[in-house]
């Protein structure tokens, strides 16, 4: 396939779909998780922002969005082994 | 109108004219019929109604206070959006199955009593079950069956309950219900199983999974909104406080979500979710304070909202293209943008996000459970809504409309009434999420929380934004669990394999012992039929024809010797 074909497919192809945009779009989301960090600085430096904690894990830098990403990560990771355990064939019932 | 009539049974009796309409008619009367019976709710104040004697039993049909008009109000906007939702369907028996379930969850709600409430729980029961059967299938069949027999047996398990209660106490109040105890209070303890199977509660839970899936694209909308949702409601009313019930909601907030992440059914994977909801709402009654009873009922009132909008939109791929199994769709989006965006609007509602419903309703439990110091269940509490996102959050409308490939799949939108209905119940979750004032106004107790503090608001986003980094980072590696056509062994193995095979395996083993155990029995049976047959069959000694003569000699005999017996001490 021609660069120029490549070309022609990438514009057909609906915007949503085409790789340039999911590589826009994840690096908006770093951004975004970026600018998400900044109350946690202000927190940290008592500048204009105070979390409200009841345990004193939430005080910690980042506690949410580190749980976040770990707890996310931990329930698909423990979806590889907990389907080696239960999955069984589609009819296995019938 | 009788001013007396409880709520809910106006949609009962509706119910039972809509076969006999046709048309624009009937369409006009089901979208009616909700909103007349919420006009006949609004008409009564708050208090008792109905109070009848029945044999020895005093029952009060209709009790409305601040904690069952919550349930009243959402279940008749359900009714309406689940009407609304399923109007184009021909197959009247859905309808009248889908009302008087309706109504009977509605007359649960407001049940003064235990005997009106266990009315109310078995009717919903088999009225729901049409819901599965109008499906048509064997599969819907089977598991109609295995459904009614676990919401029945919920019901007898009830009324056991009931009974004893009252033989103890001698009253049939439906009201707090004090303590569980096997030994001292048997009666409240069994009606606490009753509720905890409807509520799905875990290993009481897989009828939800089982049957849910396999209803009526239609029917499966009504189904999410009322049976668990009146559990919720006759939990908080019986058993609020019960701290038993916090250890249950926080396994109920974290198993279902193992279970959605791998399983392939789009609509189970709801299923799983709803349980998994139903878990935040149970451990907001088991801690009991006013801040967690509200929390739980804004959350059942909000949650009914956006997993009937989830439901919608897997019921309108069902509708056109016949499957919600994961592994066969893709890239629908195209083919239904406003299905897609609807359930976009679902998945930021019950994931959480800030302006929309499930924002300002969950926190609420959330809070409260801080408050009281239940820091394991907190910390579950924050995992499940880590999980919440993951299924329901982006599996659902990922899976569901977008995918990692084309399924080729082309087809219509949904039809025009389902659109309507998804988008009303779209507006109503974004509506609670940006105006929470109204919803807070109608809780139990008065509501002193702000949903909307700078901290709650940053630190829900990081949460959930950092797990959509999760999510991205995995997805562009596909270090995901892949979706394939699968069956997930679950608490219903129990049942439906390990213990039919377990009695085959006994029968194989204690078969041939039965068996000579039987013959044995058999031939000593013949042995003795044989012995008697031989005496007074036909060709027996005492079935002769003696002669007459020998009947006298015989009795000559036998006085003679009785003779000699008596006077043999005077010779």
């Amino acid at each position: 396939m021609t660069d120029e074909q490549q070309q022609t497919d990438e514009t057909q192809t609906p915007w949503i779909e085409r790789g340039s945009s999911l590589t826009l779009l994840y690096r908006l989301l770093i951004v975004i998780c970026l600018g998400l960090l900044i109350p946690d600085v202000l927190d940290l430096l008592h500048i204009g922002y105070h979390k409200h904690i009841h345990y004193s894990a939430e005080g910690w830098f980042a506690f949410y969005s580190i749980f976040g990403f770990i707890a996310y990560s931990l329930i698909v990771g423990a979806g590889f082994i907990w389907r080696r355990v239960v999955m069984r064939d589609e009819d296995y019932y019938a | 109108m009788p001013e007396h009539m409880p709520p809910g049974t106006l949609l009962i009796l509706g119910a039972l004219l809509v076969p006999l309409l046709r048309g624009h008619l009937r369409s006009a009367w089901m979208l009616a019929l909700p909103l007349v019976s919420f006009a006949h709710l609004l008409s009564l104040g708050h208090g008792s109604y109905g109070e009848i004697q029945l044999f020895d039993y005093h029952l009060t049909l209709a009790r409305i206070d601040k904690l069952s008009l919550v349930w009243g109000y959402i279940f008749h906007l359900a009714a309406f959006l689940c009407a609304l939702y399923s109007v184009h369907v021909k197959d009247p028996i859905q309808h009248v199955a889908g009302f008087i379930y309706a109504g009977s969850a509605i007359a649960g709600a407001f049940a003064g009593d235990l005997i009106t409430l266990f009315v109310c729980w078995e009717l919903t029961a088999v009225s729901s079950v049409f819901l599965i059967w109008a499906r048509h299938t064997d599969r819907s069949y089977k598991a109609g069956m295995r459904y009614l027999v676990i919401q029945v047996g919920s019901g007898v398990i009830l009324l056991a309950g009931v009974l004893i209660h009252y033989g103890d106490t001698g009253s049939l109040a439906f009201v707090h219900l004090g303590d569980l105890s096997f030994t001292d209070n048997l009666g409240p303890t069994l009606i606490f199983i009753a509720f905890g199977i409807k509520c799905a509660f875990p290993f009481l839970h897989n009828w939800l999974q089982d049957a849910y899936p396999e209803a009526t694209a239609t029917g499966t909308v009504f189904l999410s909104a009322f049976t668990t949702k009146l559990s919720v409601y006759a939990l908080a009313r019986g058993f609020a406080g019960t701290d038993i019930l916090i250890p249950i909601g926080a396994v109920m907030m974290a198993f279902p979500v193992f279970f959605a992440v791998i399983e392939n059914d789009l609509r189970k994977v709801l299923a799983y979710s709803l349980n998994n909801q139903l878990g935040f709402m149970v451990v907001g009654v088991g801690v009991g304070t006013t801040m967690a009873i509200n929390g739980a009922a804004s959350h059942a009132f909000a949650h009914i909202l956006y997993k009937a909008l989830l439901f919608m939109s897997m019921g309108a791929i069902l509708h056109r293209v016949g499957t919600t199994k994961a592994s066969e769709l893709g890239m629908l989006y195209r083919s239904m943008p406003w299905t897609t965006f609807f359930c976009v609007i679902g998945a930021l509602s019950i994931s959480a996000f800030p302006l929309f419903s499930g924002f300002v309703t969950k926190s609420m439990t959330l809070t409260a459970v801080a408050n009281e110091g239940w820091d394991l269940t907190w910390f579950v509490m924050i995992f499940a809504s880590a999980g919440v996102l993951h299924h329901s959050g982006i599996k659902i409308p990922f899976y569901g409309f977008f995918g990692h490939h084309d399924s080729g799949i082309r087809c219509k939108e949904a039809p025009l009434n389902m659109l309507l209905a998804m988008g009303i119940t779209a507006f109503l979750c974004v509506g609670i999420g940006v105006f929470p004032a109204p919803l807070y106004s109608i809780l139990p107790y008065p509501v002193e929380f702000e949903p909307y503090t700078a901290s709650h608001v940053v630190t829900q986003l990081q949460l959930l934004v950092f797990a959509l980094l999760a999510f991205a980072v995995l997805a562009r590696r596909h270090w995901e669990t892949p979706e394939v056509p699968c069956t997930n062994l679950d608490s219903d193995v129990l049942y439906r394999k390990w213990i039919p095979a377990l009695i085959r395996t006994f029968n194989g083993i204690a078969g041939p012992a039965r068996d000579d155990f039987i013959a044995g029995g058999k031939r000593l049976a013949a042995n003795c039929i044989g012995y008697a047959k031989s005496y007074h069959g036909p060709t027996g000694v005492f079935a002769r024809t003696w002669l007459t003569s020998t009947g006298v000699l015989l009795i000559v005999t036998l006085l003679s010797a009785y003779l000699l017996f008596v006077y043999r001490g005077s010779f």
